[in-house]
């Protein structure tokens, strides 16, 4: 008890985040944009490497792993400034819209694993751009995640109608029309960087697509109840892991936070099926 | 003479692999009218609706727009399309009309059938006021009395002004209709 108390603001912290990577999911998942989560992820773990880089090339303290936003802003920038391009890309080759985000993803692996390898020392930030390190999160990174994580929340609620709205129009129609929405491409972006600096791939993209691909392909949910659901089981996802993380260190905590979501989802979707019958 | 909402000059339309549908097209599709566009299948009359809004690009020529996009509505052809997000068709069509009737509020798309989702596609599409409406094959799937509806609402854009232009098999009869036989413009 006396650990989970001290780790309290890790937790909440992290509950906040899924809640609204869970949200931002949701429509991207409606959107049919679930490969394009999984690059721009990867292309924002790039900008974190390429951050890392910077500190060293210009000698700037590398210290723990925590200390500096660069990586965070490199990754944010990198990412958000690829995706455009790219996006230019997909509109001249619509068809192979997938293909395009699953070469690019493949691309930066493999130049990830290349600086790796004449750099060697940028080779733990990438295992923990992976994984993430919640648990070590200083204080001050804490609150300003919770201070990013608060504010998309907001925005979530606050343009509910519209960013409906588009999700119909962009998973119907697949089409650019009358959605002038960068806000929403924004937020995303700042919500990503900010969970994957601390959190971690696994848990940015887990909290995203797991709860959406349960949610989505259940035709009997209403919106708001989808949104209920994912409050509290992401709420309940990362206490879980968190728990199972204090009972043994040999639990790393993002892939113990995926796993108990992914089963408290299996056991919603076991419980509706149930239900109909 | 009325100031055309869309203007072409000149354009051609091409498959997305280059190849070209419709060529030499100089237009101009004026407000207060009803443009219903035939051909065969495959002519291109998608692409050229598509064209029109704004979705695809020309291959050649000019296109003058009139008008914003917020001064367009556009139905395309997705009845038969799975959506996976949770929401019901009243959340599509916005607005229960005489041909989307109450009944259809609380089915969710992917349980709806082609005809009932077309029904929340047309109220989403034709109950805003627009200028221009771009319809692609509007009465398709959709039973005879809510055909008869649709093209009451369309007319009563029409007479309000704005401009429809849309595809279609079936014959209407709409006063201010203009027939257009997209083969003129094969390649």
């Amino acid at each position: 008890m006396e650990i989970l108390a001290f780790y309290s603001l890790s937790i909440f912290v992290a509950m906040i985040m899924s809640i609204g990577l869970g949200l931002f999911g949701l429509h991207l998942v409606g959107r049919r944009q679930s490969v394009e989560t999984l690059m721009i992820g990867q292309l924002m773990q790039f900008g974190l490497l390429i951050g890392a880089l910077f500190k060293i090339i210009f000698h700037l303290n590398i210290g723990d792993g925590h200390d500096g936003h660069i990586q965070m802003l490199f990754s944010f920038l990198i990412s958000f400034v690829f995706y455009f391009l790219i996006q230019k890309l997909v509109k001249k080759f619509e068809a192979l819209k997938n293909e395009i985000n699953l070469i690019i993803i493949i691309l930066s692996i493999s130049l990830g694993q290349i600086i790796m390898g004449f750099v060697p020392q940028i080779e733990s930030f990438y295992t923990q751009s992976f994984t993430g390190d919640i648990v070590t999160a200083s204080h001050s990174e804490a609150y300003f995640l919770l201070f990013g994580g608060v504010l998309c929340l907001i925005y979530l609620l606050k343009r509910s109608k519209k960013i409906i709205s588009d999700t119909i129009d962009y998973g119907l129609y697949g089409l650019h029309l009358d959605i002038k929405a960068p806000l929403f491409e924004l937020v995303l972006f700042v919500l990503m960087s900010l969970s994957l600096h601390i959190f971690g791939l696994l848990f940015t993209l887990g909290m995203m697509l797991i709860p959406a691909f349960f949610i989505n392909s259940q035709v009997k949910l209403h919106f708001k109840t989808s949104v209920l659901f994912i409050t509290f089981l992401n709420l309940l996802g990362v206490l879980i892991g968190f728990c199972f993380n204090i009972l043994s260190y040999d639990f790393p905590t993002s892939p113990a936070i995926i796993l108990s979501t992914l089963v408290l989802y299996l056991l919603l979707s076991l419980y509706l099926k149930l239900s109909v019958k | 003479m009325t100031k055309a909402i869309i203007s072409l000059v000149d354009v051609q339309i091409s498959t997305p692999n280059g190849r070209p549908l419709l060529s030499h097209i100089n237009y101009s599709f004026e407000p207060g009218k009803v443009y219903l566009l035939k051909g065969d299948n495959g002519i291109g009359k998608t692409q050229l609706l598509n064209t029109l809004a704004g979705i695809k690009k020309q291959s050649h020529g000019q296109i003058h727009f009139e008008l914003t996009k917020n001064n367009l509505s556009y139905l395309p052809q997705v009845e038969s399309r799975n959506f996976n997000f949770p929401v019901r068709l009243i959340d599509i069509g916005k607005k229960n009309t005489s041909y989307f009737p109450s009944q259809l509020n609380s089915l969710a798309w992917n349980k709806a059938s082609g005809g009932e989702r077309k029904k929340s596609l047309l109220a989403r599409s034709l109950e805003d006021d627009k200028k221009l409406y771009i319809l692609d094959e509007p009465l398709n799937h959709i039973d005879t009395k809510a055909q008869i509806d649709v093209l009451k609402r369309i007319e009563e854009h029409v007479n309000n002004g704005a401009c429809v232009i849309m595809t279609g098999h079936i014959d209407i009869t709409i006063k201010q209709k203009i027939d257009i036989e997209v083969s003129k413009w094969k390649s």
